[in-house]
């Protein structure tokens, strides 16, 4: 079920260098929003003039305790509106839209792509998992065996600091605590989602295009070269490449061609670029392992009537990225065309 | 001046049918109405105009197929559908549980392909009980969609063909028949006219204006087939423009459309003539428009007293 609403703004302040994060209330008679869905907002409503005529996909990032989050880069007339937007002001919503991230199997073990502007739903993937241990509140799922998260930035400015946001936020409103929306039952809500969401970016594996912080190189490459034995002393948790060259799909290096255990298979759940996806799903492809990509496309009504956001599909035809996706199984779509 | 009390009258008349307010969803921008069922209150619409039906389902174009320019939107869809067959099997059975008036848009690549497309459907709903909402209550002809090669184009531009191509459909069917004109003409009170002839019950304007937009750092067309359509709030002056020139010259009522995003424009399209509106691209920014656009419609009316939306087009005055 999907509604436009207008939500009340609670949190919008800046994590890096050009991002931003947004907190809206969620209406508390809609269901809450689960990993790899999107919403749109309307940036008209937003700025006076021509902000934007058309609304734009934001994919949710957290969710919990009634607030819905998203993290946005600043990139055009319609993020720079939001951007400017007041807490405390309303924002036309509608969602949640588009379908969403399978749940690992029990015994999977889930790796997590994300890069640029894809960081986001990973982020909240990665909060829904039982080995994920942060506050209380957030919705625990399925158990994945050590899920993985890894994220690509283009440099260390860009990696958000969820914390010092919060420090900030809190040394700019002391002033005018117990008023507004910086007040409780708001405050704790807010505060919450930021230690939740740090606490997954504290347990990525960052990768900078130039080197500036953790692993220099894409995500794509973090994911190959991952060193897999020092994370949680178990082996094969990258898709490294000790598996070696002519190993069966999902086969792990040590346990030898046949011996195909629970704790080796993996599930790959990726966002990011065009070609960043093409890669995995290629990856996926060759390693065996299922996966699921995020895909990204110009929308104009993001919920299945315009055929406006379409990609290429593998089998012929066409797949609309905001009503068949936004998440697609590894080979659904052709990424180069 | 004394208000009226009593609400005006705003039901419109398309030939044999009797659409409950002027406002309308435009063709393509509100699929075959189900995807926005969540979001608006579709029983309340004056019309609705489905996705374009062809014969054969379409796949449409390459991507990109949009993109956002100042005021306006592009779009090279290419017609993407189901085509006839999925239509009368999936969405007929939905359309008739809309208490709203459903209009068909049709497309063809010949003329046969009109004919054989409301011929079907004429057939499929005489099934329906008399007494019974019928699942469609007339046609749009798309004449005018500058989307594909080998389609809509040609026929819209010519007036022979328009008034056979209507004449034809004509004999196939007693539902409204409207005709949708496009902008990219030299004269379009001339295709408003053979439409007319050829006995059309109303025409419709205006579809998308051709447009290009050009990306200047990887000098690429912002989508992938070059030239799409304009839509939007940047066409509304040649969408007025065109249903003033059309209404003057017809006698038959015109529907306008073209950038309606509030009630005042909406009132613009009246005031140069419309019988009655569509609402496209403005949906995709707030799909709740139409049903805005139709209380402001009323509001306006209240506060001047004017009791029937005919009343309308004589108010506008030209300087003297
Ligand atoms: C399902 C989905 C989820 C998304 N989630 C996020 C998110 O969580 N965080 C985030 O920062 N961004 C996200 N985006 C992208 C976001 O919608 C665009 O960055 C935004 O629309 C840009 O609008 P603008 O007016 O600020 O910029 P514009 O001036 O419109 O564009 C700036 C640049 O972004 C490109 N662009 C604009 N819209 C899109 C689009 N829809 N797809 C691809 N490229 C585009 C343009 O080509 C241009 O280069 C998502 C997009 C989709 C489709
Ligand atoms: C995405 C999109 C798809 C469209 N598809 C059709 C169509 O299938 N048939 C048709 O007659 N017009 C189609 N149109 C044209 C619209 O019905 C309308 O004539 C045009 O967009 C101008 O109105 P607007 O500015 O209110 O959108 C389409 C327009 C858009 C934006
Ligand atoms: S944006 Fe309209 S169908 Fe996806």
């Amino acid at each position: 079920m999907m509604r436009q609403f207008n939500a009340p703004v609670v949190f919008n302040q800046a994590v890096s260098q050009g991002w931003k994060l947004l907190a809206f209330l969620w209406p508390q008679d809609l269901a809450p929003p689960i990993p790899g869905q999107f919403f749109t907002f309307n940036p008209q409503g937003l700025q006076a003039g021509n902000a934007g005529l058309l609304r734009r996909p934001l994919a949710f990032a957290f969710y919990g305790r009634g607030l819905a989050f998203a993290l946005y880069q600043i990139r055009g007339k319609a993020t720079q509106a939001l951007a400017a937007f007041a807490e405390g002001s309303s924002i036309d919503v509608i969602g949640p839209l588009g379908n969403s991230f399978p749940r690992p199997s029990a015994g999977e073990q889930a790796l997590l792509a994300g890069g640029g502007i894809g960081i986001g739903p990973l982020l909240y993937l990665h909060s829904t998992f039982r080995d994920f241990k942060a506050s209380e509140g957030a919705t625990l799922a399925a158990s994945p065996k050590a899920s993985r998260l890894f994220l690509g930035f283009r440099s260390a400015s860009q990696i958000p600091s969820f914390i010092l946001a919060a420090e900030r936020w809190e040394a700019q409103n002391r002033s005018v605590e117990g008023t507004g929306w910086y007040s409780e039952p708001y405050r704790q809500p807010v505060l919450a989602g930021l230690s939740d969401l740090q606490h997954s970016l504290d347990q990525a594996l960052i990768a900078t295009d130039d080197g500036s912080r953790g692993f220099k190189g894409t995500v794509v490459e973090a994911l190959l070269q991952h060193p897999s034995r020092n994370v949680a002393g178990e082996a094969g948790v990258g898709i490294g490449a000790e598996a070696g060259a002519g190993a069966g799909p999902g086969v792990r290096g040590e346990a030898g061609a046949g011996a195909e255990t629970a704790a080796a298979r993996k599930r790959l759940y990726a966002c990011g670029p065009a070609p960043m996806l093409s890669a995995l799903d290629d990856l996926a492809l060759h390693r065996g392992i299922p996966a699921h990509l995020s895909a990204e496309q110009w929308m104009a009504c993001g919920v299945g009537a315009c055929q406006g956001c379409v990609l290429p599909a593998r089998a012929g035809g066409y797949l609309r990225a905001c009503a068949d996706g936004p998440i697609f199984p590894q080979g659904a779509i052709l990424w180069k065309s | 001046m004394e208000i009226l009390n009593r609400e005006p009258d705003v039901s419109v008349q398309i030939g044999p049918l009797v659409l409950p307010n002027p406002v309308g969803v435009a063709s393509g921008t509100f699929g075959y109405g189900q995807e926005y069922q969540e979001l608006l209150d579709i029983h309340r619409l004056g019309a609705l105009y489905t996705k374009a039906v062809s014969l054969e389902p379409k796949a449409g174009n390459k991507p990109p197929r949009l993109v956002e320019t100042p005021s306006g939107l592009i779009n090279s869809i290419g017609l993407a559908n189901p085509g006839l067959q999925v239509f009368l099997d999936e969405k007929i059975p939905y359309l008739q549980s809309l208490s709203c008036p459903v209009l068909v848009n049709v497309v063809g690549e010949s003329e046969s392909e009109y004919t054989t497309i409301v011929e079907a459907i004429e057939k499929r709903i005489g099934d329906y009980q008399e007494g019974e909402k019928s699942p469609v209550d007339g046609y749009e002809l798309n004449l005018s969609c500058p989307n594909v090669d080998k389609g809509g184009m040609a026929f819209g531009t010519e007036p022979d063909l328009v008034e056979r191509i209507t004449r034809k459909v004509r004999r196939l069917t007693r539902r409204a028949l409207v005709v949708k004109l496009s902008p990219n003409v030299t004269d379009i009170a001339q295709i408003a006219l053979a439409a007319e002839a050829g006995k059309a019950d109303a025409v419709s304007c205006i579809n998308t204006v051709v447009g290009m937009a050009i990306d200047v750092k990887t000098c690429k067309p912002l989508i992938a087939r070059g030239i799409g359509g304009l839509s939007g709030p940047a066409i509304r002056p040649i969408g007025v423009a065109c249903v003033w020139k059309a209404a003057r010259a017809v006698r038959i009522p015109v529907i306008g459309l073209g950038g309606i995003t509030c009630a005042d424009d909406a009132l613009e399209y009246l005031l140069a003539g419309a019988s009655a509106i569509q609402v496209g691209t403005a949906i995709f920014s707030n799909p709740r428009a139409p049903l805005e656009i139709l209380d402001g419609i009323k509001a306006w009316m209240r506060e001047r007293n004017i009791g029937t939306l005919g009343e309308i087009p004589a108010l506008l005055r030209f300087p003297s």
